[in-house]
């Protein structure tokens, strides 16, 4: 008699994703009652549910970093507005006065003329001096690689829903196939 | 206890659907708050566009990043009205994918409607 392992080998997920390594698509179920022909249906369903617990901290975890790179998108906005506003006016020849933030609600006057160079804040403490064009640039490619982060974020959570979807729909079906099978066996007056 | 429901045997096809459905419903609840924030962004616009009509002050602080750069009425008006153009070509472009999102909800709606009739449901609902 088979152990009851539950389900083809394919629909068990391996460790929660890794950036980028990939976990197995939940398979769709062909035929209930071939499946489940030979294995215990509770074995089955635990084995399904777990699968989906599994699916469902995928699923947070993206989520979650879908929200980290949702706030820090605008942020880089505003980083490459600002600088490019900066190299046009140097390049026109105009000073830049500006309120710039010193505080919370506080703001000072600050008037920039002459800027070759603005200082990026790299992160872990570091900031660094950058000619005008090159922060432009290291700024527009952060921003884009950033777009793209989020455009592969939003098709794993895509990926990572169709394999709850069918998850889902696998459990109900193998529920529904073996209280359909137990109630005909009853009904039939064979011992349970 | 209720009466038996018809057995209905669920193919791949089927699944694919459901699935299908279920991307396009986040999608769609997307589209919705982007065009909401949009929408905010707008109203807000049409007030600075106001306020900026209404005021005397030839000097005007802009945002720009997260600077307030001081440039001229005139300016400030072309530059607002640049941005709030902007935003109404996202509006056309998120408004368009949307009822293109829409519809295909719909069909899919009506192709599982069809087949499972009750044993489905697809209405709107605090799930998962």
């Amino acid at each position: 008699m088979s152990d009851g392992a539950a389900g083809p080998s394919s629909s068990s997920p391996a460790a929660p994703e890794q950036s980028g390594v990939p976990v197995p698509k939940a398979e769709f179920i062909e035929d209930v009652a071939a499946f489940l022909a030979d294995k215990d249906a509770d074995k089955v369903l635990a084995q399904l549910q777990d699968n989906l617990r599994t699916y469902r901290m995928i699923q947070d975890d993206l989520a979650q970093k879908r929200g980290r790179t949702m706030q820090k998108l605008p942020e880089l906005r505003r980083a490459v507005e600002i600088v490019k506003e900066l190299i046009e006016r140097e390049s026109a020849g105009e000073a830049t006065t500006t309120d710039f933030l010193l505080a919370e609600g506080v703001y000072a006057k600050a008037k920039i003329k002459g800027a070759k160079t603005v200082n990026l804040w790299l992160g872990a403490d570091v900031m660094l001096e950058y000619p005008l064009e090159e922060a432009a640039t290291l700024l527009a490619e952060n921003e884009s690689n950033c777009r793209a982060n989020l455009k592969t974020n939003e098709e794993s959570l895509a990926f990572i829903k169709d394999s709850i979807t069918t998850t889902e729909v696998s459990i109900a079906r193998v529920y529904n196939f073996d209280l359909e099978r137990r109630r005909k066996h009853k009904d039939a007056g064979g011992s349970s | 206890m209720a009466a038996k429901a018809p057995h209905i045997e669920v193919l791949e096809e089927d699944q694919n659907r459901i699935n299908m459905f279920s991307r396009l419903h986040f999608k769609s609840q997307e589209l919705e708050r982007m065009l909401k924030s949009y929408k905010n962004a707008l109203e807000e616009h049409e007030d600075a566009s106001n306020e900026l009509m209404l005021s005397d002050d030839d000097n005007v602080r802009f945002v720009v990043g997260e600077c307030l750069v001081h440039i001229d009425k005139d300016a400030a008006e072309a530059r607002l009205e640049k941005v709030t153009q902007d935003v109404h070509k996202e509006v056309e472009e998120k408004t368009a994918e949307l009822e293109k999102v829409k519809a295909q909800l719909k069909e899919l709606k009506a192709t599982l409607y069809a087949k499972f009739g009750t044993q489905i449901n697809l209405e709107e609902s605090d799930g998962p």
